[in-house]
């Protein structure tokens, strides 16, 4: 990094300091050696517009320094654009699987950072539409209308991204948000939904530790993602969800993530599906002592309904919550004091 | 079909005996007040000016190099820091103030909008722009020292929100150059417009529209449609709904309230069964505070947790005790504090990452 600028490559190149030199600064950072000599290299070539071999080295060598600089990911996409200025080798389809297979490394070890990610869809989605031509703008390439894509060539592209998330992971952690979000555009994108349910499947529950992985609402929000898609697509369905929700739940009946899970497939009013959940709600007050999930999630029930029954239920169920749930007493004598004005 | 009876009655057992252990803590409610009351002088305050200070006034360390491209959020984060502690006339000079003032409005972008948050591209190359981040923090940092905002290219600024809207789908890119459309934006563009008391560029229906599809099953918020429900997207989510002007559009808010506050451990995770981190005291603090349920926050939890995340000698506050102090919990840390009525830290407006006193130059 501290040498680049030093190369020959770049004798013709003045630095250019930034605009608020001469002025009080303020929030002033000890640069590390090299940058100020990098960005004055940057500051220098950009108002050119110079799209070259030697500028898109400069903006790898800056980026290491700050993966959130979005206007030098900005640059080296139209560098990236505009290769025919400086490579006479390839074509727009290589430089981009050229420059996905680069940012590999990278992107693992900045999951959190946010550009990396849009980086590589921006990317993909160029390549997806198989045109010799690359678009670094976003908007741009979605007016483009699909032309000739080898579907089986994609689909390959698209298992490649997937097998790149999971190194992620392994890296980093199962909850990696970013990554979990390129993972839904990729599936809904690309309609890319086979094998998806297998595959959270192995991850938790068909596994020895999967009871280590109950807790993981990454997980089940993945599946609820995946039941947001007809069946057809996706190759879940809502009883398959709610029956491997039930079965995970009673493993460890004392963590939210299942619970919120299978509250949230009361949304769908499927009758023999919410009775289904219902009674495992009731199952579970009924073998434990205070658990706070399952009357949360009765109360969740009975509160929609308008019969007796089901209001003499949420009063119950109120009681008990400010009996037993403990760590939100006040919450819930807030709720009931709020339900008896009503 | 014994062993299952057995075990069944040992997991009540151990329920019973979880279920005393902390009704007796809830018992020691007496001790609370001299509790709180202690925990007050427990903040490192000196300490805490002289950091957010120093990385006003001073060279800030190498790593900070990360944000150099938005520069102005490190002055914000620093200002409003010293704003919460009541030490902006102190540390600051109206000399100084002018100066700053200066530094911001030399990074806005003229006849095409907004705000660049730093100098590091030029400004006459086309890669500079405004940003809806950076323009929020620069927005913020001019309210913050008092300035009347005359200077703000005004109809520039909603043809930038108006440009980074999408059409369709109602939420925001950060630049017109084109970046991840999540709601972070949606709380920026809505932060900037509540600040200017100008909607002109946005479009509130169609913004609606997104933030809706971006609530999840358990009624809390993630980035996008179908992302996970998170702290900090809740946060964004009900924060532009009330700046809309638009949050009784919205039902099961108690069930929204109810996930915040199951976040809270001793401090706060950004998702279910994550970590506890001190900014997430203020991401889901703020929305707990505005909707009128930070009186089941357990305070004297959340407090200690951030008391014990300081540096009681260089000040500044950490995300956890495990890692090292920088200025972005720092601020958030001291923020979610302010919103337990801590000890005398100025009070905010927690939708807008104001004080209620800087606030006030908005009427």
């Amino acid at each position: 990094k501290m040498e680049f600028y030093k190369k020959d490559i770049w004798k013709d190149i003045e630095l250019t300091p930034s605009e608020d030199e001469g002025y009080p600064n303020f929030s002033a950072i000890a640069y590390p050696s090299g940058y100020t000599e990098l960005m004055g290299l940057f500051r220098t070539i950009v108002i050119t517009k110079e799209f070259s071999a030697r500028a898109l080295e400069l903006t790898t060598y800056i980026l290491s320094f700050a993966y959130g600089n979005d206007a030098i990911w900005s640059y080296r996409r139209d560098i990236l654009a505009n290769y025919k200025e400086w490579r006479d080798d390839i074509d727009g389809k290589k430089i981009i699987e050229e420059e996905l297979e680069f940012c590999r490394p990278l992107t693992i070890a900045n999951p959190k950072n946010y550009q990396v990610w849009y980086h590589r869809q921006l990317l993909f989605e160029n390549l997806a539409r198989c045109s010799d031509m690359i678009y670094s703008n976003l908007d741009e390439v979605l007016t483009l209308s699909k032309s000739k894509v080898n579907e089986e060539n994609l689909i390959k592209l698209i298992q490649k991204e997937k097998e790149l998330l999971e190194k992620v992971f392994q890296a980093s952690d199962t909850r990696a948000y970013n990554t979990w979000n390129y993972r839904q555009w990729l599936c809904k994108r690309f309609s890319s939904f086979d094998g998806e349910f297998e595959w959270i499947k192995k991850q938790f529950v068909d596994v020895e530790e999967g009871i280590d992985h109950i807790q993981n609402n990454s997980y089940w929000n993945h599946i609820h993602f995946l039941l947001s898609f007809p069946s057809s697509k996706s190759g879940i369905d809502l009883k398959d969800a709610v029956d491997i929700a039930i079965t995970m739940a009673r493993k460890r009946l004392n963590n939210v993530a299942p619970w919120y899970f299978l509250q949230g497939c009361l949304k769908y009013q499927n009758e023999e599906i919410t009775l289904q959940i219902i009674n495992f709600a009731k199952e579970t007050i009924k073998r434990t002592l205070i658990n706070a999930h399952a009357r949360a999630l009765l109360y969740k029930y009975y509160s929609k309904l308008n019969t007796n029954e089901a209001k003499e239920e949420t009063i119950k169920l109120i009681n008990e919550l400010i009996k037993f749930d403990i760590n939100h007493k006040s919450y819930w004598v807030s709720i009931q004091e709020s339900l008896k004005k009503e | 079909k014994l062993d299952i009876k057995k075990k069944m009655e040992k997991r009540k057992e151990e329920e019973l005996a979880r279920y005393k252990e902390a009704l007796l803590k809830e018992g020691a409610k007496h001790n609370k007040e001299d509790k709180w009351k202690e925990l007050a002088s427990k903040l490192h305050i000196k300490q805490h000016i002289r950091f957010f200070a120093g990385h006003l006034l001073k060279a800030i360390p190498e790593p900070y190099v990360a944000l150099d491209h938005g520069r102005i959020n490190i002055i914000y984060f620093a200002l409003a820091g010293l704003d919460i502690l009541n030490a902006l006339d102190m540390i600051v000079t109206e000399t100084q103030k002018e100066a700053i003032i200066d530094w911001v409005y030399r990074t806005q972008k003229e006849a095409s909008g907004g705000f660049t948050g730093s100098y590091s591209t030029p400004s006459s190359c086309y890669l500079s722009t405004g940003h809806l981040a950076y323009t929020y923090t620069s927005l913020c940092v001019l309210v913050i020292l008092g300035d009347d905002l005359k200077r703000v290219d005004r109809k520039a600024m909603q043809e930038l929100i108006r440009d980074c809207q999408d059409d369709n789908e109602g939420n925001f890119k950060a630049t017109r150059m084109g970046s991840e459309k999540d709601i972070r934006f949606s709380f920026c563009a809505a932060a900037i417009c509540t600040i200017l008391n100008d909607w002109t560029g946005f479009d509130k229906e169609k913004a609606f529209q997104f933030i809706t599809k971006a609530r999840s099953y358990d009624k809390a918020f993630g980035h996008g449609p179908f992302a996970e429900s998170h702290s900090g997207s809740t946060y964004c989510a009900i924060s532009s709904l009330h700046l809309m002007g638009m949050l009784d559009r919205v039902d099961d808010l108690e069930e929204t309230l109810y996930w915040l506050l199951q976040r809270q451990k001793r401090g706060f995770q950004g998702r279910a069964n994550k970590d506890e981190d001190t900014c997430y005291s203020f991401w889901a603090g703020a929305i707990i505070h505005q909707l009128g349920g930070i009186d089941h926050v357990k305070k004297i939890s959340s407090a200690s947790f951030t008391l014990s995340c300081q540096d009681t000698e260089k000040g500044g506050i950490r995300k956890s005790p495990q890692v090292d102090v920088e200025i972005v919990h720092s601020y958030f840390g001291l923020a979610g504090l302010s919103l337990l009525s801590f000890g005398n830290l100025a009070p905010l407006e927690p939708c807008l990452g104001l004080t209620k006193r800087a606030a006030a130059h908005l009427k």
